[in-house]
């Protein structure tokens, strides 16, 4: 087939293409906007490392520094643990299980920095805020009551979020826009390539092995 | 009614152009053989069979050649309405009764163009076509023009078309863009050629205007 007919076939069928994209976008921005409960995401940031200065005085070196770096890993899986989470649950007297504190909770590195980086996220925005908040509080008395060392610094109090994380409608209408059109395309090329009717001049030619002899153009007899 | 054939009305329109293209092919599809009765069929009903047949008719006519239309579809004719004119008197009075050829062929006001109509409805439409009395009127009208266009019912239905192909020298088959089935053209050109009957090619008819860029470089080149 030629790209010409490839365009014929799409121009004829433009009507459906249209539609299913629309019925894809529309739908996708009903249920981002009215059905999809929206989840807000509160952050905060610790920092791993003691002061300048230890108990002996000492000024920190590099290797210190490389240390803290790797202890950010460490830090992370404490952040994530189930004593921490207990921990939570326990001091905000939270309604609800120590894996559903923990199944809200992200704990991320930031690259070789020493920074560790806390979200949570809920449908609540304040209980997003308060959880992020006292997850850091907490992960700094568990590590305190773990290593005999308080290395946590809380660097800013977590903020209420004011817009929601997720659902995000206009990438999910944007992506639905794209499904849409390969979904639509993809479905006129089916419908073309199902249809056993005769369209061309090489669908006779090649099957029956007869020349056309004539192409008439649609006429509307009644006009 | 005929003054809505688009050959009439509108004789430089493209569509007018197209028969024009096909009275061409047909003339030259057969050269050896002097082509002088065609079959005008399709695989199934309603794919603008008689009317592709009548601005044949006309753009034939108008070409100076005189041609009769022989409507040999006893089951549904439909050539005496397209040239609004009565059937009550038609081909199968002449080969059932003992009406004489020339008394069924009725002029047109198209110079050149004559119509036999089918008459009253037979309850054997196969068997009188099988006739020898088929056979001798084809060879008297065939005396007196210089083509014949024989309107048979669609081959897939009936076994009429098959008939009349081998009565004829050839069979045109005309199929309806998007509606004649690939497979159903297939089997209806072996229904013709089971029988002895020559296809002399396919006419894709209803093709819709959009598709006009597609098709149009056959209107100016033409094909074979």
């Amino acid at each position: 087939m030629e790209l010409q007919e490839y365009l014929f076939i799409l121009r004829k069928r433009i009507s459906l293409i249209v539609l299913i994209t629309l019925i894809f976008t529309i739908t996708s921005g009903v249920l981002s906007y009215f059905v999809i409960k929206p989840v807000y995401k509160s952050d905060i940031s610790v920092i791993i490392g003691k002061s300048d200065k230890d108990d002996n005085g000492q000024k920190q070196n590099l290797n210190d520094v490389m240390m803290y770096q790797q202890m950010v890993k460490t830090y992370s899986v404490l952040a994530k643990s189930r004593k921490v989470a207990d921990e939570v649950v326990n001091k905000l007297d939270l309604k609800m299980s120590t894996g559903a504190v923990l199944s809200m909770v992200t704990v991320a590195p930031q690259g070789n920095t020493e920074f560790l980086n806390i979200s949570v996220k809920s449908k609540d925005p304040e209980q997003a805020m308060k959880i992020a908040n006292q997850l850091a509080k907490s992960l700094k008395e568990v590590s305190a009551d773990v290593y005999g060392r308080d290395n946590v610094k809380l660097l800013d109090e977590a903020l209420l979020p004011t817009s929601p994380d997720s659902p995000k409608p206009l990438l999910n209408m944007a992506i639905a826009f794209f499904i849409g059109i390969m979904v639509s395309v993809g479905l006129v090329f089916l419908i073309e390539y199902m249809d056993n009717t005769i369209k061309t001049q090489e669908d006779v030619e090649k099957l029956l092995g007869l020349p056309v002899i004539g192409t008439i153009p649609y006429v509307d007899d009644k006009e | 009614m005929l003054k809505n054939l688009i050959s009439l009305k509108n004789p430089k329109s493209q569509a007018a152009e197209a028969f024009r293209t096909l009275r061409t092919n047909i003339q030259f599809s057969s050269l050896d053989d002097d082509l002088k009765s065609i079959v005008v069929t399709s695989t199934g009903p309603g794919e603008g069979k008689s009317t592709v047949m009548a601005n044949l008719a006309v753009t034939i006519a108008q070409s100076g050649k005189r041609v009769v239309l022989i409507d040999c579809d006893f089951r549904k004719p439909t050539v005496h309405k397209k040239f609004g004119l009565p059937n009550s008197q038609g081909l199968t009075n002449v080969l059932a009764q003992d009406k004489k050829t020339h008394e069924c062929i009725i002029s047109t006001n198209i110079p050149n163009l004559y119509v036999i109509t089918s008459g009253p409805t037979p309850p054997n439409p196969a068997e009188l076509l099988g006739t020898k009395k088929m056979k001798a009127v084809l060879n008297e009208v065939g005396q007196m023009f210089d083509m014949i266009l024989i309107d048979a019912p669609p081959v897939l239905a009936v076994t009429d078309a098959q008939i009349l192909s081998t009565l004829a020298n050839g069979t045109v088959f005309v199929a309806s863009y998007g509606q004649a089935e690939k497979y159903g053209l297939v089997k209806a050109k072996e229904a013709i050629e089971k029988v002895g009957g020559k296809v002399l090619g396919v006419v894709i008819n209803k093709i819709p205007e959009q598709s006009k860029g597609y098709y149009g470089k056959y209107y100016y080149y033409g094909s074979s």
